[in-house]
């Protein structure tokens, strides 16, 4: 669950409370896209607004925080793209998945993508420079719900049933979209189908216009470390027998990057 | 000149007796930013070196970035390593910038009509870190990830930025900043350094060759916000088979195009 902050202070006479305030200062960032004042992180995070200055005050010194152009109001800075570095670098899934990645874009001339379990969240961890998608930014750290997203739904589908109905029972179901499926019958459905074809399908669940096939990757030991998506636009996917093709291409790849050497 | 400021560690120190500066949380960022530069996971004793922290300050901090989530313990070897996590504070900078999303398109189309690999970096105190990072080929997994930091007065897009500052406070930075060499090629001379900073500033882009990369050459040119450089956006090739001669008429112009369009003011 990314997105609540427990009141743990209580745990941690070990730890530094300090930091720990600073960080979930930091996180009020991932509830909201826009800028926040001060107030509105001290809210968020139910510290006392001068508690909340103190941690703002350190983290903009730091680089973590930069003013937003009205200065009265913050955005994450800079400082904030190192520690990514630090995981990505020494992601195995990622170094063995990104040739494939690359390959898969090309052949179907649509962007591949590559996304791992996060609590109830999937996560996307590539980012492929496509011809295609020139508009937007590449989505690497992007979350959606799992049950929502193909790759979500392809992971759970290879998860064992316990952990899987112990995901979607923590997951919030909630609208993204008008065709978001939020019932839990339909879910189950869709991650059953998505065990039979093997792969799993949304259209429109997370992004208007846009529908996607994903695949789980499995490595050679039995643990399910991500899924390969191919996302694009829903007329690609119309068609049962294009989109089947799909599905097979997401699989194969799947299946290569499981046969590496992942941990 | 604020990005000078910021380079001064003099004053960057001076933070440390600021009665407002919380010292623990700029530990605990020291740690995980030790860990974003380490290849692998890292002992408290190794923590340690690289952060000027003692074991017990360590034990404290580390339990707290646990408990947020940014760090784990490998249960088998007590390392620590970062999370998953980490890339929830890169999508918080990156979802926001307008600057980063619109440069985006021009590097992709960079990349695709020269065939070579594209960055575009930001100063960050004494470094350039990557926003974009678009390799040429598959096989360079390392060379497409975000993030990494290159010492300001190695990188080329780092020099681009330091022309754009007047001579005099160069000249003072680079006599008090710390030089480290990356290959055996790296300019550490402060001399040295400033003549490369002044060709850039003639020529209007920096060429570095094997400073960064023992395998490398970059060009960089500056993306201005009036008269302060912004950002840099650089071309990458490997030595073996790449002439500079060539490969300055080949991408300087395209370069120099892309980081005009990222200008403003």
């Amino acid at each position: 669950m990314p997105f609540n902050f427990p009141t743990r202070m209580g745990n941690l006479a070990m730890g530094s409370n300090a930091l720990l305030k600073a960080l979930q200062v930091l996180e009020t960032f991932q509830n909201d896209t826009g800028a926040l004042t001060v107030q509105d992180m001290a809210d968020q995070t139910r510290q006392t607004k001068s508690s909340a200055q103190r941690s703002v005050y350190t983290l903009e010194k730091l680089g973590y925080l930069e003013r937003y152009d009205d200065g009265a109001r913050y955005v994450p800075g800079r400082s904030c793209l190192g520690p990514a570095y630090g995981f990505l670098q020494n992601n195995r899934l990622l170094e063995a998945a990104t040739p494939f990645l690359l390959d898969l874009s090309e052949k179907v001339g649509m962007r591949a993508h590559l996304s791992v379990l996060e609590g109830t969240d999937i996560i996307y961890l590539s980012r492929i420079p496509s011809q295609e998608e020139r508009l937007t930014l590449s989505p690497l750290g992007k979350r959606w719900p799992a049950v929502n997203a193909s790759s979500g739904r392809a992971i759970l589908a290879a998860l064992p049933a316990e952990e899987r109905e112990h995901i979607i029972t923590a997951s919030r179901l909630k609208k993204i979209t008008s065709q978001t499926l939020v019932d839990l019958p339909s879910i189950s459905e869709a991650i059953q189908k998505a065990k039979a074809d093997g792969y799993a399908y949304q259209r429109e669940e997370v992004l208007p216009g846009v529908a996607s096939v994903s695949s789980a990757v499995v490595g050679t030991n039995g643990q399910v470390y991500g899924a390969v998506i191919l996302s694009g636009p829903v007329a690609r996917f119309q068609d049962s027998e294009d989109r089947h093709r799909l599905g097979e291409a997401v699989v194969q790849a799947a299946c290569s990057i499981g046969a590496c050497n992942l941990s | 000149m604020r990005m000078v400021e910021a380079l001064d560690t003099a004053q960057r120190d001076g933070e440390k007796q600021d009665p407002r500066f919380l010292t623990s949380v700029a530990r605990g960022f020291r740690v995980l930013e030790a860990l974003s530069v380490h290849y692998g996971a890292m002992s408290l004793t190794e923590l340690s070196r690289k952060t000027d922290l003692t074991v017990p300050t360590l034990q404290r901090l580390t339990a707290t970035l646990v408990e947020a989530g940014y760090v784990e313990k490998e249960p088998s070897s007590k390392r620590y390593g970062l999370t998953v996590k980490t890339v929830d504070l890169l999508f918080s900078y990156l979802s926001r910038n307008q600057f980063a999303e619109r440069a985006w398109p021009h590097l992709v189309h960079l990349r695709e009509t020269l065939g070579v690999s594209i960055s575009m970096s930001i100063p960050l105190q004494d470094s350039m870190i990557y926003v974009h990072r678009l390799a040429a080929y598959a096989g360079d997994f390392e060379n497409t990830l975000p993030g990494k930091k290159i010492p300001l007065c190695l990188s080329a897009a780092g020099r681009c930025v330091l022309s754009q500052q007047p001579r005099q406070v160069v000249e003072r930075y680079l006599a008090q900043v710390t030089i480290p060499a990356l290959t055996p090629f790296s300019l550490t001379d402060p001399a040295k350094i400033l003549a490369e900073i002044d060709l850039c500033r003639v020529r209007g882009y920096a060429l570095v060759k094997r400073e960064t990369s023992p395998g490398l050459m970059t060009i960089a040119c500056p993306a201005m916000r009036g008269k302060t450089a912004i950002a840099g956006i650089s071309a990458h090739v490997p030595l073996a088979g790449n002439d500079e001669e060539a490969f300055v008429a080949k991408v300087l112009q395209p370069v120099v195009s892309v980081s005009h369009a990222l200008s403003a003011g």
